[in-house]
């Protein structure tokens, strides 16, 4: 499976990354210990929440980012492909 | 809601994010109930971050920015996160302002500028760039300070903001920063830290180098001010109310100050 992995830095559907890579399914991850890590409160979250409700046809994953890219790619039909991760 | 989630894995939730806002803060609140912190003030939205560029006064800006109450953009969550980029606010404003814009696009560039320090130095800015120009402290961030319990109406209002809504002005960024830093001597990566993590436009690009370079260790000095500064910025705001307005630590000459702060460890 071919992902368009979006990240914290890239909440804007049109940022030419998107348009390149149309045909990907765009994920995001709130992952919980990257976020602790970084320190961020609840407001960035939501602030982030916010930013992503206005980009289409995001899939959205709280979870850590290597399981959640093994879930998308076990989901795959074709398990002999590998998970391609574009961000 | 967290009703509308699908688990996918043990450890992995797949969730549709709620239409209306309310909704989708309730969802965060439920999906990271151990996330401290207030609510978002801000909308986040791609429209609300085009709708505020074309709000932007470049010229009221270039003239006010550094006035507590002064005409500035407040894009710096929009940016930080990519909703709008620099390349759009810039060619924003010198489309409708020409030669107008410049202080606006000015300070955009500080903003390219410690993106691309960090793209090439890495988590080595985590570190001092330069050797401090002053010693500088290395003591853990103080209670006080964090909790806007200092006494200083200035500071507690600062740390106020910063933890109740997350944004604070730029010019009181860099006050509150020199009297964490070079006044209560704590060590700039603790505080740049705690800083970053409360910020709604937390970057670790602009923060991290912007603590640098008020402590001195990528400036050719430390960034300090006086009361006399900060009275005129902010009207008077703080200090008519201050209860330590007679032994304000900020009541003093640049010379004195320095001399105050800094004499007995300056380096060569």
């Amino acid at each position: 499976m071919k992902l368009l992995l979006i990240h914290d830095e890239m909440l804007n559907a049109s940022l030419p990354i998107f348009e390149a890579h149309a045909d990907r399914p765009r994920v995001f991850v709130f992952d919980p210990a990257f976020i602790a890590q970084q320190g961020w409160r609840r407001r960035r979250l939501q602030c982030i929440a916010n930013a992503l409700s206005s980009i289409p046809a995001v899939r959205v994953f709280k979870g850590a980012l290597v399981d959640v890219v093994a879930v998308l790619g076990l989901a795959d039909s074709a398990p002999h492909r590998e998970t391609q991760v574009v961000t | 809601m967290i009703a509308t989630a699908t688990v996918v894995k043990t450890a992995v939730v797949e969730f549709t994010l709620a239409a209306d806002r309310d909704s989708r803060y309730q969802q965060i609140r439920e999906l990271f109930p151990d996330i401290p912190g207030t609510d978002c003030e801000w909308d986040g939205t791609r429209e609300a971050a085009l709708a505020a560029l074309t709000n932007v006064d470049a010229l009221a800006y270039a003239r006010t920015r550094n006035y507590i109450d002064g005409n500035v953009s407040r894009l710096s969550p929009y940016f930080r996160h990519g909703v709008l980029t620099l390349n759009e606010a810039a060619r924003s404003a010198i489309t409708q302002y020409r030669a107008g814009a410049h202080k606006f696009v000015f300070e955009l560039a500080w903003r390219d500028y410690w993106r691309r320090v960090w793209a090439e130095r890495g988590t080595s800015i985590h570190a001092p760039i330069e050797t401090p120009k002053v010693a500088l402290g290395d003591l853990p961030l103080p209670d006080d300070i964090r909790e806007a319990r200092t006494g200083l109406a200035c500071m507690d209002r600062f740390a106020r903001d910063l933890t109740g809504s997350g944004y604070v002005h730029n010019h009181a960024r860099m006050w509150f920063a020199s009297y964490v830093v070079h006044h209560r001597k704590v060590d700039w990566r603790a505080a740049a830290d705690w800083y970053y993590g409360e910020l709604l436009d937390g970057d670790r690009a602009s923060n991290t180098l912007s603590w640098q370079w008020i402590a001195s260790s990528f400036s050719s000095k430390p960034y300090i001010f006086n009361r006399e500064n900060l009275e005129k910025y902010t009207s008077g705001e703080f200090c008519n109310h201050c209860a330590k307005r007679d032994t304000c630590p900020f009541e003093a000459s640049y010379e004195t100050l320095h001399a105050k702060l800094f004499a007995a460890a300056t380096r060569p």
